[in-house]
């Protein structure tokens, strides 16, 4: 039998290619991807993220475990999926609003939310209001994420609140921003639900808005 | 004035500046694999790289506590909102320095490459190399500002960009406006990002009892700044 307590330490480490081969061992062994997913994998993001709240480890190693999940993710998702199982915890669109051509940031949270078990839609860069309204309503997502680097184009983020608010959706969809000129102040004077500055703080608050233990 | 490339090794890169700024300090240094992309993507930036500098002096004054005026060209003058705290700190200068500095349209090319990898953690030590090898292009260009106005008996103060110490990044228009008609290899689009991203523009003042003051992040009120956002 595969000793599954590899798996968690592959993510924890991340190592994706260890956490790959190990997956596709506990399979071979009959493991239910479900149980891999919530007992080991789910628990070493948790650690990660302790430790990365903690400064024992930095971005580099965060996205290296968000990376080795979603690698194990993308072998159990599927056969989950064939049984009908739910494969994500929730649905996320995520964009760079308009004139911001900015998508380090967006990439990391995205990454990090995939990781995390969250579809994400990521729209892009340069968005206008009505694109984010557009996708939101096409996937029926849960939570809107809206990225911008610069204070010319943070702004732009009430913008798109209001078009949601405009088009009936605001409550409907909880909204979080983030962006290096972005304060957890300024998210809440456009009427934003969340605000992270970290990747890892955006699982969370994301996880938080959604009532996700 | 003039604006030239130079070569990836003429920049003062310092590996601890890149691991400073994904947080690793003191006894935490980055996991090895971590390491060993950095140590691949250094090993290439000999080619990929061509930081391009170079400024433009200009006369100017100090008017009152948060404004520079500057010689715009043509006998026009361009009004900087600069603030009270780089106002202050250039308040002795007759002498402005209007400058950019860009990791180079090259290295753009090679991070959207990386990037087209969709591996996020290379992504994320590509665009975290070029941000610091943006600020090494600025170091170096200091260095030969200060030399150069040595020889005039001019000294120099710290150098402030737009988006910095109450200074909003619209102004960075006006810097721009400055440099039109010079090469410096770099574009503004209408929200004020420059092209190629890793690049950088600012001032600096230049006078003979011009003094380099400390940076004032303790006493700046700007709330969006990203050096000053943690303090907050």
């Amino acid at each position: 039998m595969t000793d599954l307590s590899l798996l968690y330490e592959a993510i924890l480490k991340g190592k994706s290619k260890s956490a790959v081969e190990i997956t596709n061992l506990a399979l071979a062994d009959g493991a239910e991807p479900k149980m891999l997913i919530d007992e080991y994998m789910i628990k070493a993001m948790g650690e990660v993220g302790r430790r990365f709240e903690n400064q024992e480890i930095f971005v580099p190693e965060l996205l290296m475990a968000g990376r080795a999940m979603k690698a194990s993710l993308n072998i159990l998702q599927p056969i989950m999926k064939s049984s009908g199982e739910k494969t994500s915890i929730g649905k996320i669109v995520i964009g760079t609003v308009k004139g911001d051509l900015h998508d380090i940031g967006k990439n990391l949270v995205a990454s990090m939310l995939e990781g995390c078990g969250f579809e994400v839609i990521d729209i892009g860069i340069d968005m206008d209001s009505d694109k984010f309204v557009e996708s939101v309503r096409e996937h029926n997502a849960d939570v809107l994420g809206l990225s911008a680097l610069l204070t010319t184009t943070m702004p732009y983020m009430k913008t798109v609140i209001d078009a949601f608010a405009d088009a009936g959706l605001r409550d409907k969809v909880k909204i979080i921003v983030g962006g290096a000129p972005v304060s957890a102040g300024f998210a809440a004077e456009i009427g934003a639900d969340g605000y992270s500055d970290t990747a890892n703080s955006a699982v969370t608050t994301v996880k938080e808005l959604l009532g996700i233990k | 004035m003039c604006f030239y490339d130079v070569a990836f090794a003429d920049i003062p890169f310092e590996l601890s500046e890149m691991y400073a700024l994904m947080g690793y300090s003191g006894k935490y240094k980055p996991d090895s694999e971590v390491q060993a992309i950095i140590d691949d993507m250094l090993f290439v930036m000999s080619d990929v790289c061509k930081p391009r500098i170079g400024y433009k002096i200009v006369n100017g004054q100090v008017i009152d506590k948060e404004h520079i005026n500057i010689d715009g060209g043509g006998g026009g003058g361009v009004l900087l909102s600069t603030g009270r705290i780089i106002t202050y700190a250039m308040h002795e200068a007759e002498k402005f320095a209007i400058f950019t500095a860009t990791a180079g349209g090259e290295f753009d090319a090679w991070l959207k490459a990386v990037e087209h990898e969709y591996d996020i953690v290379k992504t994320y030590l590509a665009n975290t190399l070029g941000s610091v090898i943006a600020e090494a292009a600025v170091s170096l260009l200091m260095r030969r500002l200060e030399a150069d106005c040595a020889a005039q008996g001019l000294k120099v103060s710290n150098s402030y960009s737009p988006g910095y110490c109450d200074w909003l990044l619209v102004e960075q228009k006006k810097l721009l406006s400055v440099l039109d008609g010079e090469n410096t290899g770099i574009t503004l689009t209408p929200s004020c990002m420059m092209l190629p991203v890793k690049s950088v523009s600012g001032i600096a003042g230049a006078g003979k009892n011009v003094k380099k003051r400390p940076y004032g992040c303790a006493i700046c009120k700007m709330k969006n700044c990203i050096r000053n956002k943690n303090q907050q």
